[in-house]
């Protein structure tokens, strides 16, 4: 037969998977290993074993960690909110019109092709105190300056943009979603004197219940690795660690602090919240989906 | 079908739905249409006054708001003149010998230091503006030409020509950085796809696994072991060094898209070609890869696009200025010239524009490549 010779495998797998395992699996034991020990500077060797050391002062010692934790744990049912709830309610209009679908296509996934980089770059623009966008709207309207990035405006102006930029990637897949719902059923519900927002809630969302727990997965894990735009807006968590997420946070400690093993510590549990948040967000939705399933 | 139904029964409802729609899509389109038309002013026009057209003739105000003018007054010994001199409420100054009665605001910080007793009590509108090294208020000669600012392709010639911030060669650093991620990405996981969907081997369900592993790492798990081996193996500070730890990055997405796509190429086209005589190779050249064409964009753009944006893995394995790709420039940008807006705004759209055209041209393959990817994976 074609394929039963073997020998093509070592060629058509092993690249790839070498390099998979020297980039991704080795060093990502490699970092739970380094984050049980105290490493001095970026290229320090192992010395004395901490065990879970790192892990106890993230959770009860340092204050600037539970922020990054507060914030990035905050942000995860706000993108689920933001979001999703958007993608929601505009894949649901874009696919009761009949032109221009394709233009609001394009145009709502616009930000998801540019690189956070710019756009916080171009929000930094926005908020600045002197001469920023927003200032100078307040100031057509004769209002006072207001400082943007204050203390207690910091964490919600950084999830702005963070929020926005990436609605129209959830969008995009929620509206395939809903071109896959077959029509008569819509038409028959009409037919029944079901209301358009009846047959959003009880056939249209159910129906595409698969897709929404894919986005909300999605959108939750990519909340716990936000890193490019609050890097950009507020650095280093100005003010004074307010605005710092797990991600920025461990760069901070691993790369600035040269705080290795505390950084390699924190990034485990990036990827510890990671998992099992996304396991507990598939475990909850997805027995009812079977439910439903069983009753249509 | 349905649409028609619903948008015959409430044409307000429709209304209502495009007028939400199009706000949506102004707030996707009106932030880059913002920095595009304020790339083309000067920074001090950015500042005081970011919403007025590029191309509409605006004039140049001083920090206090008065009309800069090419000339300075004079003094009767040919001096720059900068004090003795009233302006009015329009920031029009008052020449000496046209001052007559007008007095003094009481009020201002000179007249407060002159003391207010030698001024007259009857007060106009007019300031006295004395020249202040430190505010710096100098007294144009309003006969001499209003300084206007007109479009100016200052901020872009800056960005392209500043020596500190070679944006050109930054282009080049991420053509060559993310075109080999974007192709070494591209053909591995064809061959993973490839393996994985027509060899029986011993571990595949293992092999399996590991891949759909590989997509929960963050970079930031991987990142302090990964540079000290590239440190270690002397990849510290060059592209091929960033390049490797992105293929490796990229590569199990890949193979997850192309694992769906080259499953659902028919079996006979390559039993056939056995039949004649054609080995595995000639087999992966000639069928699966030209097969899978549509796929391997899907692929290649997403590689491309995520590599080109990808700031984390370039900040931290990447230090001399020579060898950085457009984002991580951009980023220097900001923080060395974060002030000159007129700059960060051209910088933004030179990074954002090629992304952009790539994005126009290629959308149908993006858009329908995610949705393949996505709901799948």
């Amino acid at each position: 037969m074609l394929y039963r010779d073997k020998r093509p495998l070592l060629v058509l797998l092993v690249p790839s998977f070498a390099l998979m395992v020297i980039f991704l699996y080795y060093p990502f034991v490699m970092n739970i290993y380094n984050s049980l020990f105290d490493i001095k500077g970026m290229i320090g060797r192992p010395e004395a074993f901490l065990g879970l050391q790192n892990y106890v002062t993230f959770f009860t010692r340092d204050p600037v960690a539970m922020t990054a934790l507060k914030n990035s744990l905050m942000l995860m049912p706000l993108t689920v909110v933001f979001q999703v709830g958007t993608a929601i309610v505009l894949a649901l209009l874009v696919d009761n019109i009949k032109r221009g679908q394709q233009f609001f296509r394009v145009v709502f996934f616009f930000p998801i092709v540019i690189s956070a980089t710019a756009i916080g770059l171009m929000f930094s623009l926005f908020y600045n105190y002197d001469g920023g966008m927003l200032n100078q709207i307040l100031r057509m309207l004769g209002q006072e300056k207001v400082l943007w990035l204050s203390k207690q405006r910091a964490y919600t102006m950084v999830i702005i943009p963070v929020l926005w930029q990436y609605v129209g990637f959830y969008f995009v897949i929620v509206l395939t979603g809903l071109a896959a719902v077959p029509d008569e059923i819509n038409e028959s519900a009409s037919i029944d004197g079901a209301s358009g927002l009846q047959k959003v809630w009880y056939i249209t969302l159910p129906m595409i219940k698969d897709v929404l727990i894919t986005c909300t997965t999605l959108a939750i894990t990519g909340a716990v690795k936000v890193f490019d735009l609050p890097a950009v807006i507020a650095k280093f968590g100005a003010p004074n660690g307010l605005t710092h997420f797990l991600g920025t946070y461990m760069h901070q400690q691993a790369f600035v602090a040269q705080n290795v093993d505390y950084g390699s510590a924190i990034s485990i549990v990036i990827v510890v919240i990671g998992v099992v948040v996304a396991q507990g967000v598939g475990k909850a939705l997805k027995p009812r989906r079977d439910l439903e399933g069983g009753q249509i | 079908m349905n649409a028609r139904l619903t948008t015959r029964r409430f044409s307000i409802t429709s209304t209502v739905i495009y007028l939400i729609l199009i706000l949506w899509s102004l707030t996707t389109f009106f932030p880059f249409a913002w920095v595009l038309n304020n790339s083309f002013k000067d920074t001090s026009l950015v500042v005081s006054d970011s919403f007025s057209l590029a191309f509409t003739t605006i004039y140049r105000t001083d920090r206090n708001g008065i009309v800069v003018h090419e000339g300075v007054l004079l003094d009767e010994h040919g001096r720059e003149m900068y004090d003795k001199l009233l302006f009015d409420k329009d920031g029009n100054p008052i020449l000496e010998k046209d001052q007559g009665g007008v007095a003094l605001d009481p009020n201002s910080p000179f007249s407060q230091l002159l003391g207010k007793s030698s001024f007259a009590q009857n007060q106009s509108d007019s300031i006295l503006q004395a020249y202040d090294t430190v505010k710096g208020s100098k007294v144009y000669d309003p006969a001499s030409p209003a300084i206007k600012l007109t479009p100016t392709l200052g901020n872009y010639v800056e960005a392209f020509t500043n020596p500190n911030v070679n944006i050109l060669r930054g282009y080049r650093n991420s053509i060559i950085l993310s075109g080999s991620v974007t192709v070494v990405v591209m053909l591995l996981s064809c061959m993973m796809a490839f393996a994985m969907t027509r060899y029986m081997f011993p571990g595949k369900k293992i092999v399996h696994i590991l891949i759909v592993a590989a997509l929960m790492f963050p970079a930031f798990s991987t990142i302090v072991p990964v540079y000290r081996m590239i440190s270690q193996a002397g990849l510290f500070d060059t592209l091929q060094g960033v390049a490797l730890v992105q293929i490796a990055g990229n590569l199990a997405f890949a193979t997850m898209v192309m694992i769906g796509f080259v499953a659902s190429l028919p079996y006979e086209l390559e039993e056939a070609a056995f039949m004649e005589g054609a080995g595995v190779w000639r087999i992966f050249w000639g069928i699966i890869l030209p097969l899978s064409k549509s796929a391997l964009a899907t692929v290649g753009i997403f590689t491309f696009i995520w590599s080109y944006n990808d700031l984390f893995v370039q900040m931290v394995l990447l230090r001399s200025k020579a060898l950085m790709p457009i984002s991580a420039i951009l980023r220097e940008i900001s923080s060395q010239y974060g002030t000159d807006f007129g700059l960060m705004a051209a910088a933004v759209v030179v990074v954002v524009v090629p992304m952009l055209a790539v994005y126009i041209a290629l959308q149908k393959n993006i858009i329908k490549g995610l949705t393949a990817g996505a709901v799948k994976g």
